[in-house]
């Protein structure tokens, strides 16, 4: 299999390099980068919305011998490097959010935990703007502060179907503080092209394009820096914003070294599940390549709207969710969304774990993927935030205890926050609010 | 409970205002929005590939200013369209100097591409500074590459500033007053943007240089000028779509078994319909331009296609006609197939749905969250029940009541149509009672229907306010607050005496503080409440 690096392309071997087809690179005898040093720690979040079925979702039996459900049976395969924590609940949201608990407060809390922050209409109400904001920094982007100096990407945000509601609080997971969401990238062709453009095309038309843009991003870093005191502080801190935008571009422009990559296939698509695929071709890629170790995927907002009309579905998912308890026919059909997304997490495990770490484990052993959503379904179809459905996966070895449920009754969303931050190597001991953490979980870490 | 938490002012309890005083609240910088990000390329370099589609922002429909931060994603692909539509533009290198690079010499024609280009992106006259910045951008990369890649960074650079990318607003105050003017630059940008969504045309520029919009009446015969001119219809769609919400309209199925002549055709029709109605009242020259109408009109605009769905007869073609309805029943955009379709479950009305459109966007009303631990258990199709009486147990249990009673019987209102926007004399069969209460406004009372229904919300001034607001934070780019309830005031007053005209409804949104003024440190009406 041919590899391509970014340095043997500035050198004029390459020419035109097109990466091989994804699914061929992943079956084969593939290695991840960085085999030299020690293995890097990685983790993604995976979110879906609006909570599964209880009694088609949770596992049943022991610890060890736990039986896979309907809705989970796709992650059979990798029953042994899944870690499911039964009993968590989404502390901040219950405790923080003044009785409410819609489904803008469990994405407004879902990754981050802290109560919301108002905006400067309050929440947001009918008939105004909304522009509340969930309270701080998100998970995913507070362990890529600590770690995405050591890849091209700090970070790097996928999305399927999460665009386009008004609102940041019941529409977005992932954030730098309040007030600052980070948009996931929608388009698999443009991720394609910012993720792996720099492995493919002229290298020479490539350098002398970077040479340009960073004359261009210092005239423009020049002009938001004498903006910038002329400003009150709400706008300082946009452009603030914007200047780490631009920083963050500009260290890119170097070229990514001396890694090597299997480029995969570039494709495209607005057709939910295939879009699916290409961002979960594309993550996986970019993880196996050390091109950043922190990613997310976010399939839909809070309170998905999508209609699953692959699965026969003619309602949203939303409007499903809330049919009612003896309305069978839509509780079913909830049901098959459940398992439907169980296989693409499922295929997204497969992704990883049937690449080489480079020591004979996989790099799923190295990466904590954690399965996000904003709520569980209750009885009679309210929303929940006891009992969160909560899957971990991979991360066997970063220290994960894998293939066990466990019960870890009570214990803070914060706390298996904590517990991904473990596995990460890091030694936060609280996340969000301080008062509604209590350390790492320890059932499970070796 | 933490202690750290809490709970948020109660916003019924503002501090007195002054309305003798400007008030102009706050101005967040705005930042191009993607139609906006659109026109003005159009405008400035005449592209009209519509590069921001590739945009990952955010907001489709209006968002505040506030909310809208560039991160590294967004900010590298707009170093992305910037660099495809300067590639474009240098293209055609003569038409884009309009400069004799043999007799004048490159660094001549470069300056004044610089000049000319910059000064329209930038909405004002461009800085020595700035000259001097993008010159010396141009001559590295034409001294390391060559003249038009040289050109083409200094197109880049432009397309990324922040001058372009944002409108910011330097106000100098003179004495130290707390409150200036904007001036001629700002104003004239502030106008084409709510207007038409782009750069200020040569027009506005050279009333700004001759400070003739200093003048308030002078703001507003511009404001008239741009609102008789062809792109004011983008903004006007624009506001009624983010309005009514339309793009719930996208890809919108209904159950085949109980709609079936639906599909997404029928759909979009639906949006075209509401379009070309918003169009024949407020765009088109015999249109009378009143909010009454748009509330309450006995007519839509319907093709061939469309009307056939709906039951009607009338036009023939695919071209969208004038085409009148059962004025018993119909009122204006609240019951077109847009609206009524949207707010509904694939098989049935929703008057729930319906209800909170009604509550939440015609009055601007609060409508409070599910209480926890409810069994929220929306009963099953019942053949032998209407869809009302399905819903009864909102009012008969006190708990749902307390909330539903605002929200349920405006929904009722509207049970003449169906889960799929067409009319319904009755229900399966089954008599419709679409009669209720209007409660907590004030205009309260009995109801018989939607046409009924919307008669009694026109005589809101809760309506006429909500509706004034909206439109009011479509201009302003953020939620109107305390600050600016002199302003709202006198815009409900002036839309009455007016007859609800809406063209002048926008007129006098130019005239109020908001739109007008600046408070100069804006760090004073900062919210004072940090997040935690």
């Amino acid at each position: 299999m041919k590899k391509l690096s970014r340095r043997t392309l500035l050198g004029g071997a390459g020419g035109v390099a097109l990466g091989l087809p994804f699914l061929e690179a992943m079956l084969g005898p593939n290695r991840s980068v960085a085999q030299a040093g020690a293995i890097p720690k990685r983790c993604i979040f995976f979110f879906t919305s609006c909570g599964p079925v209880p009694e088609t979702w949770w596992p049943t039996g022991g610890e060890t011998d736990f039986v896979l459900p309907m809705a989970l049976q796709p992650l059979q395969p990798f029953r042994s490097k899944l870690l499911i924590p039964d009993g968590v609940r989404m502390a901040t949201a219950i405790e923080m959010s003044g009785g409410r608990n819609g489904h803008d407060i469990g994405t407004g809390h879902a990754m981050v935990c802290r109560p919301l922050a108002q905006g400067p209409s309050g929440f947001g109400e009918f008939g105004h703007l909304w522009d509340g904001s969930a309270g701080g920094i998100s998970i995913d982007q507070h362990i890529a502060d600590s770690v995405g100096g050591e890849t091209p990407f700090k970070s790097l945000e996928f999305g399927v179907k999460a665009e386009g509601i008004r609102q940041a609080v019941p529409s977005r997971v992932s954030y730098r503080a309040a007030f600052e969401p980070v948009i996931p990238m929608h388009q698999p062709g443009a991720a394609f092209d910012r993720v792996f453009g720099p492995f493919t095309g002229d290298a020479a038309a490539q350098a002398r394009r970077a040479r340009r843009r960073e004359l261009v991003l210092g005239a423009v870093r020049g002009e938001l820096g004498r903006l910038r005191p002329r400003l009150g502080a709400g706008d300082q801190r946009r452009v603030d914003a914007h200047v780490a935008a631009v920083d963050d571009i500009a260290s890119r422009l170097d070229g990514l070294g001396g890694t090597v990559c299997t480029v995969p296939e570039r494709g495209d698509s607005t057709n939910v599940p295939e879009m699916g695929r290409l961002q979960l071709d594309l993550m996986a890629r970019a993880l196996a390549c050390d091109l950043t170790r922190v990613a997310s995927i976010q399939w839909a907002t809070g309170q998905s709207g999508i209609r699953h009309s692959w699965l026969g579905h003619d309602d949203g998912h939303h409007s499903l969710s809330h049919r009612g308890d003896s309305d069978s026919t839509a509780r079913g059909q909830v049901s098959e969304i459940d398992r439907w997304y169980a296989e693409q997490f499922a295929y997204l495990l497969g992704a990883l774990d049937s690449v080489d770490a480079g020591d004979g484990t996989t790099v799923l052993d190295h990466t904590t993927v954690v399965w996000v959503n904003e709520q569980m379904k209750g009885i009679g179809n309210v929303h929940r935030f006891t009992r969160m459905p909560y899957i971990v996966a991979g991360g066997g070895a970063a220290g994960l205890r894998t293939g066990r449920k466990v019960m870890v009754e009570g214990r803070a969303h914060g706390d298996l926050f904590v517990s991904v931050m473990h596995a990460m190597g890091m030694s936060d001991t609280t996340f969000g609010i301080p008062s509604l953490c209590t350390g790492p979980i320890s059932e499970l870490h070796t | 409970m933490d202690p750290t938490y809490e709970p948020p002012p109660d916003p019924n309890e503002p501090p007195p205002l002054d309305c003798a005083e400007l008030q102009p609240g706050r101005a967040p910088m705005r930042r191009l929005t993607v139609a906006e990000y659109d026109n003005s390329v159009r405008d400035l370099l005449g592209d009209t590939t519509q590069p921001a589609a590739r945009l990952v922002d955010d907001e489709r429909g209006v968002t505040s200013a506030d909310a809208r931060l560039v991160t590294p994603l967004l900010g590298e692909q707009y170093m992305l369209a910037a660099e495809d539509v300067a590639e474009r533009a240098v293209a055609d290198m003569p038409g884009l100097l309009e400069c004799d690079r043999a007799t004048e010499g490159d660094d001549v024609c470069a300056r004044r591409l610089i000049e000319r280009i910059g000064e329209r992106a930038y909405r004002r006259p461009i800085t020595t500074e700035e000259v001097d910045v993008l010159f010396e951008l141009y001559s590295i990369v034409t001294s390391e590459m060559t003249f038009a890649e040289g050109i083409q960074a200094t197109l880049e650079a432009i397309l990324q500033a922040p001058a372009f990318l944002y409108r910011p607003e330097i106000v100098v105050a003179e004495s130290g007053e707390a409150i200036v003017r904007l001036d001629g630059y700002q104003l004239a940008t502030r106008l084409s943007y709510f207007l038409w969504s782009t750069l200020p045309d040569p027009f506005l520029i050279q009333a700004a240089e001759a400070g003739e919009l200093d003048s308030d009446e002078a703001v507003a015969a511009h404001a008239r000028r741009l609102l008789d001119d062809p792109r004011a219809e983008g903004a006007i769609q624009r506001f009624f779509h983010d309005y009514l919400e339309l793009d719930h309209l996208e890809g919108l199925t209904k159950d085949p078994d109980v709609f079936p002549t639906f599909d997404e055709g029928i759909a979009d029709l639906m949006r075209r319909e509401t379009e070309a109605f918003v169009h024949a009242v407020l765009i088109d020259p015999d249109g009378d331009r009143r909010w009454t109408t748009l509330m309450t009109a006995d007519w839509s605009m319907m093709n061939a296609e469309l009307a056939s769905y709906y039951g009607l007869s009338g036009p023939a073609g695919d071209a969208f006609e004038r085409v009148s309805l059962d004025p018993g029943y119909h009122s204006g955009l609240l019951t077109h197939g847009s609206l009524m379709a949207t707010r509904a479950r694939s098989y049935e009305s929703s008057p729930i749905h319906r209800g909170m459109f009604v509550r939440g966007n015609l009055l601007c009303g609060v409508v409070p969250d599910v209480p926890e631990n409810l069994d929220v258990d929306p009963p099953d199709p019942d053949p032998n029940l209407t869809t009302r009486e399905r819903l009864a147990e909102h009012r008969a249990d006190p708990m749902c009541a307390s909330c539903h009673r605002q929200i349920d019987p405006l929904g009722f209102a509207f049970e003449h149509f169906d889960g799929a926007g067409r009319f319904r004399p009755d229900e399966n069969g089954l008599p419709i009672d679409a009669t209720g209460v209007l409660v907590e406004t004030d205009a309260d009372g009995e109801f018989d229907g939607a046409v009924d229904l919307a008669e009694r919300i026109l005589t809101s001034e809760q309506a006429q306010a909500c509706f004034a607001s909206t439109l009011f934070e479509a201009a302003q780019g953020r939620a109107s607050d305390h600050h600016d309830g002199c302003s709202v005031e006198r815009l409900v007053e002036g839309f009455q005496d007016a007859d609800y005209d809406v063209r002048e409804l926008m007129v006098a949104i130019t005239q109020t503080d908001a739109f007008l003024y600046r408070v100069v440190d804006q760090d004073t009406l900062v919210r004072e409440e940090e997040s935690p």
